[in-house]
Parts: C-alpha cells; sequence; structure tokens
C-alpha cells in the first residue's frame, strides 16, 4: 500500500465505496480472483444468485470450480490466458450451481491493478434466455426445414449480393430436381441464372409480383416455376422460387390437347359428311317433288296440246285442200284469179307453219322435262349419256340463247349403267354454272370420249374462272361465289356426290379471264 | 284390200271435249269414217251395245271409269273391235301394263301425231274388217261343207 494523505485517503475510500457499490449493483456476477491461483477473493450480491453459493462459500473456492467439472480445464485455460497476456477475453460456459443445475453464462475477464496488486476480476452474465432464444430459433429453423423438406415441390430462396444470386436455401426436393436434371445430361442449378436455363418458357400467370411459367428444359422435363420477391428485415430481397416437376401432367395436357384436336376433327369431318348426307337427301327430296311435279305438268299440258298441235296440223291439211279447190279447173275463175284469196292462203300456211314449230318446240320442252325428271327411272339403267346431255341442252336453252354458242364434240361412246336422272342433274349443274360464268357472250365446249373402261365427259366453258385459292373449295357444300339468292352453294357438291356415286371422278381445271373445264370420268360398267 | 266403201265407225272416248272435237274434225276431213264422239264412258257402252262399231279410242285418265276398265267392258261386248288408248305421261307405265292385261291393240301418246294416228286407225279397222271376213268365210265354208255333207247323205241315200 503506498501511503497517502487524508484527503487523498479519503477520495480514495470513496471511490473504492463508490466502486463497491457498483459491484454490488451490477446485474452480472463479478468475481475477484487472486491471478496466482484462481481463488476466489471476493464477490458480488449478483454472485450468489447465480451460482446459488454465498458470498462466504465462494471465497476461497478456485474459480473454475464454479464451472462442471467438464469444463475446468477450458475455465483455466482461459484464465491463465488472461494472467500471462493481461489483455480481456469473452467466452461462454456454464455454472454449476449448488443445487447442481447448470446455468449458462457469458464470461468476460481482465486484469485490474488493485494498488501495487494485480486481481483478475471475471465478469459472468446470465445468458439463459439469449441461449434459449438461440435454441428455439434453431429448432424453429430445423423445424421448418423439416417442413419445406417434406414438401413435394422444390423451393429456394437466393438473395442478391452485388448483383450476383446467391443460393440460401434450398430444400430436399430442389437438390433432387436439379440432381435429378444434371443426371439427364441437362445441366442446371443455381449456379447459372435460372434465366439462362428456360429453353422454351410459356409464362401463365402474372400477378403483385408473382410469375408462374413453365419451362421446357433440354432434358425434355417440364418445370413450373413459380418466383415471388420479398425483403427481408434488413430490407434486402430476397427471390423465392418454387419448382415443380409438372412433366407428366404436361404431357397430358399435351396428349389431350391433341386428343381433343383430333375429336374436333373428327366431328367436324363427321358433320361435313352429314351436312353432304342432308344436303343430297334434300336434294333427293326436291327432285323427286320436282319430278312429280313436272310428269304432273306434263300431263297436264299434254291434252290441251295434243289438241292444238292436231288442230294446226288440221288446218295446214285444209289449207292444202283448199288451195287445191281453188287452183281446180272447176272452181270459179274469180276464185281461182282473186290475188287477195292467194295472199289469204299463203298467209295462212305461213302462220300455220309457224304455229307448227312452235307447237313441236313446246312438245320437245316437255318431252325433255319429263325425260330430266325421270320418275320412272330412279334406278339403275344403261343409257346412252349424248341423249341426256340434249335433254339437258333442252332446259337450259333459255340460259343460253344468243349467247352463248354450245359445241359438241361427241366421242363413240357406248351405252353407261348409271342413275340417267342424276347424271342429267350434273350436267344440268354444270351447264347452269358455265352459262353464269360467261358475263357476255361466249362458248361451252362439250367433249365426250371413251378412255379404257371409263367415260369422259368434258363441259369448257370460255367465263371469268376460279381462282386458284378458291378452286379446292368448290365441291364444299355451301360454298358459293355467286352472292346471295343467285346459287345454294350446293349445285357442284351434289355434283361430286353423284359423280362419287357413279364410282367416277370429277376434275376441274381453270385459269382467271379464260374458262373453266369439268370432266366427269364415270366406268362404263356401272358398279 | 279390205273393201272401203263401206263406211267404218270409229268411236272415241275423252272427258276433255276439245280432244274430241280434234279428232272428229281430222276424221271427217281426211277419212270417211262415221266418227261416234264421248265424253262419258258409260254412254259410250249404251251406243256400243246398241250399234255395229269398227274401233274404239279410249283416253286412260278420265273421272267417273278410266279407260282400262271401259275398253274392258268393250271387249266383252264386242271382242273383235281394235281397242286404241290415248295417255298422257303420268299414266304412261300402266297403260302399257293395261295393254298386255286388256289385251289392246294400240296405245297412242299425247300430243298425238296426227299421221300415226290415222295409221294406228288404219291398221285397226283393217284387221277388224279383216277378221270380220275371215269370219263370214268360215262361216261359209261351214255352211258349205254342211250343205256337201248334207249331199253326200243324199248321194248315199238313193245307192243304198
Amino acid at each position: 500500500m503506498v501511503k497517502a494523505d487524508n484527503s487523498d485517503l479519503k477520495s480514495l475510500r470513496e471511490s473504492e465505496e463508490k466502486y463497491r457499490k457498483m459491484i454490488e449493483m451490477a446485474s452480472d456476477a463479478i468475481f475477484s480472483i487472486e491471478p496466482a491461483d484462481g481463488t476466489i477473493l471476493e464477490a458480488n450480491l449478483r454472485a450468489e444468485k447465480l451460482t446459488g453459493f454465498s458470498v462466504d462459500e465462494l471465497v476461497g473456492k478456485k474459480v473454475w470450480e464454479l464451472h462442471p467439472e467438464s469444463e475446468w480445464e477450458e475455465s483455466r485455460r482461459l484464465f491463465n490466458q488472461v494472467v500471462e497476456s493481461g489483455k480481456g477475453y469473452t467466452g461462454e460456459l456454464h455454472f454449476l450451481r449448488k443445487d447442481k443445475t447448470l446455468l449458462d453464462i457469458e464470461i468476460s475477464a481482465g486484469v485490474i491493478n488493485y494498488g501495487d496488486k494485480k486481481i483478475i476480476q471475471r465478469i459472468c452474465r446470465d445468458i439463459t434466455s439469449r441461449v434459449l432464444l438461440q435454441r428455439e430459433n434453431r429448432r424453429l429453423r430445423e423445424y421448418y426445414e423439416y417442413i419445406l423438406d417434406l414438401m413435394p415441390v422444390g423451393l429456394g430462396v437466393r438473395k442478391n449480393i452485388n448483383g450476383e444470386p446467391k443460393v440460401e436455401f434450398e430444400n430436399k426436393k430442389l437438390k433432387e430436381i436439379f440432381d435429378r436434371a444434371r443426371d439427364e445430361g441437362c445441366p442446371c442449378g443455381w449456379e447459372q441464372s435460372i434465366d439462362d436455363q428456360r429453353v422454351e418458357s410459356e409464362q401463365i400467370l402474372s400477378e403483385d409480383g408473382v410469375y408462374v411459367e413453365e419451362r421446357i428444359f433440354p432434358n425434355n422435363r417440364v418445370y413450373q416455376f413459380t418466383t415471388g420477391y420479398f425483403r427481408d428485415i434488413k430490407h434486402n430481397w430476397r427471390e423465392l422460387n418454387i419448382v415443380q416437376d409438372v412433366t407428366t401432367r404436361y404431357r397430358l395436357e399435351q396428349e389431350l390437347k391433341k386428343a381433343n384436336e383430333e375429336l374436333e376433327q373428327k366431328v367436324e369431318e363427321r358433320t361435313r359428311e352429314l351436312r353432304q348426307k342432308q344436303t343430297q337427301l334434300v336434294q333427293a327430296e326436291k327432285m323427286a317433288a320436282l319430278g312429280n311435279l313436272v310428269a304432273g305438268v306434263a300431263h297436264e299440258i299434254n291434252t290441251p296440246l295434243g289438241a292444238l298441235n292436231s288442230n294446226n296440223d288440221l288446218f295446214i291439211r285444209s289449207i292444202e285442200k283448199l288451195k287445191a279447190m281453188v287452183s281446180d279447173s272447176a272452181a270459179p275463175t274469180e276464185f281461182r284469179e282473186s290475188k287477195q284469196l292467194g295472199k289469204l292462203l299463203e298467209n295462212m300456211e305461213d302462220l300455220t307453219r309457224i304455229n307448227k314449230t312452235a307447237s313441236s318446240r313446246i312438245i320437245n320442252i316437255v318431252s325433255s322435262l319429263r325425260k330430266f325428271a325421270r320418275l320412272d327411272q330412279a334406278e339403275m339403267d344403261t343409257v346412252n349419256i349424248h341423249d341426256g346431255i340434249e335433254n339437258t341442252l333442252t332446259l337450259v336453252h333459255h340460259q343460253l340463247k344468243d349467247r352463248v354458242e354450245v359445241e359438241k364434240d361427241y366421242g363413240d361412246l357406248p351405252k353407261i349403267s348409271c342413275y340417267p336422272n342424276q347424271l342429267n342433274q350434273v350436267f344440268m349443274n354444270i351447264l347452269v354454272n358455265a352459262s353464269q360464268a360467261i358475263e357476255d357472250k361466249g362458248k361451252i365446249i362439250i367433249r365426250t370420249r371413251r378412255q379404257g373402261g371409263d367415260a369422259v365427259i368434258e363441259f369448257s366453258d370460255t367465263g371469268r374462272g376460279i381462282p386458284e385459292d378458291k378452286l379446292e373449295r368448290v365441291f364444299d357444300p355451301g360454298y358459293t361465289t355467286k352472292g346471295a339468292g343467285v346459287g345454294t352453294g350446293l349445285g357442284l357438291s351434289i355434283v361430286h356426290q353423284i359423280t362419287e356415286d357413279h364410282k367416277g371422278r370429277i376434275e376441274v381445271e381453270s385459269r382467271v379471264n379464260q374458262g373453266t373445264t369439268f370432266r366427269i370420268i364415270i366406268p362404263i360398267r356401272g358398279r | 284390200m279390205v273393201d272401203d266403201k263401206e263406211k267404218s265407225t270409229v268411236v272415241i272416248v275423252d272427258d276433255e271435249e276439245m280432244v274430241l272435237t280434234s279428232l272428229n274434225s281430222f276424221l271427217s276431213l281426211e277419212t270417211e269414217y262415221t266418227v261416234e264422239t264421248f265424253t262419258s264412258a258409260k254412254d259410250a257402252l249404251e251406243y256400243i251395245k246398241k250399234n255395229e262399231i269398227d274401233v274404239v279410242i279410249s283416253d286412260y285418265l278420265m273421272p267417273e271409269m278410266d279407260g282400262i276398265s271401259f275398253l274392258a267392258k268393250v271387249k266383252e261386248m264386242r271382242p273383235q273391235v281394235p281397242r286404241i288408248i290415248l295417255t298422257g305421261y303420268a299414266d304412261k307405265e300402266n297403260a302399257i301394263k293395261a295393254i298386255n292385261d286388256v289385251g289392246l291393240f294400240q296405245y297412242i301418246e299425247k300430243p298425238w301425231d296426227n299421221d300415226d294416228l290415222l295409221i294406228v286407225l288404219r291398221n285397226g279397222i283393217e284387221r277388224q274388217k279383216l277378221m270380220k271376213k275371215l269370219e263370214e268365210k268360215i262361216a261359209e265354208i261351214n255352211k258349205a261343207y254342211g250343205e256337201l255333207q248334207g249331199l253326200q247323205t243324199e248321194i248315199v241315200k238313193t245307192f243304198i
């Protein structure tokens, strides 16, 4: 001890008193220790609390004896370190309390010069709550990681450090997904940016910073990435990815889509077939009704027409007789020489001749009409195709007249076994189309020839033609270029159908502004 | 050749007056036939029952009695008389069938050709006349044969 004057001593005492009070009041256990052998010299109240021993019991113990025996060596080591280096240290150990319970403590130590004497001071802090918290945190983390590992989806979190994505967490499933991809020769994982791994992706949802994407990787697997961003406590961005192998679902979907498409196609096909059949049925029905009507009308017309025709013939014969009578030498001279009578007779002759032509034309039309309708020939028959074409030409005559010249180049065709009324309809539809295609004046050329076992019937017109892009659709039911009211769009589809029914085929060639050729090829022997 | 001097009687039945008039006018212009026309098949049958006729023409479709039934009745009354039917188009099939069933001489389609009609008519009448002649000849032969047999009997008797 150094000698000091009273006032110095007094102030020293005061400061020592203050220091002691502070030590007594401290919330940590504070020990003063003999550096030579580690004997506790002093301890505060808090030390009593933390160790369970009284100050009296504490004083005289070696400081490491406060720890469980397993920590004595570590405690001694720490103590010696301070003694030797004179520097403070911190560490975490336990107190073995008087009641044999353990207490987590944090130790800090240092050297204090007590007068000229060196004293080691050890401050021990109860860190039970901190340790508990840490332990609880660890437990919670393990718990959540366990749950996340159990999840059937891959889950990973990355943080962004200086623009470099760094993996913070990945669950078991995500590791599996990446491992599997690697095994299958597709290098992928967190090392690369996810964007780089994308081969083909389809963003299917995006709302409020959450993106769902399906990505097809080179190993032909499809992964669904759900990516979201959030900030941690320190306001750093984190990227959360949920990765799911949706290959099976994706394939099923693709298959379903394909099956669906096929189904749709089938439905469309069936619908078209049905429509075609329906068209045919309606047309057949129409034809039957028309046939009945025509037959009835023809019958009704024939009686008065017969009378007219017969009467006209009668007039011709009568005029003949009258002329003979007038020119007979026995007739009165005024009759024989009357110019007026001669002129009158000549007029009558002319008129009756015209009447004869007119009535034979009507007879011809009615005859063509009923032959065209041919109710009696709804069945297969062996007929001369040229007769059918001629009959049809008579019926469409009004559409052609002086406007369209018809050139015929008939080859040597044998009789053909067919449905005559149906073939007539084919000719009719094509001829009407041809005449409508010719805007002003033009020509229709009808050629027939034998080609092996087939009969070839060709209708060429000099009309406006059909553009190439529309050519393949001309046989579709309902397709028309004529505008509402002119055509039903059924004509050529019926032609096509009838030709097919005859086990034949129809070809079309066309050049815009030059004309169109329809070629019907049907077997002579029929089916 | 058949003797044409003898006037032939033609019966025509059609419910349409215009057809009857037309045919009647034509036949009276071109032939010497006696033409009897009826719009009713029943009236025609009445006439045929009472009078000798040489040929009959009937329309097929008629309101009261159709041509086929009518001609069938004519056949019963006078089997020798040729029967001709005049048909429109719609009933052609049935008419042709009837030709076989009832045994018609010919059918003519409306609208008819006067020359064709005349030929058919002439052929019919000629046949009818020939048949009549044939019958007469047969009757004559029969009669002669009967006389011959009588004579033979007389001769035999004289010898016995």
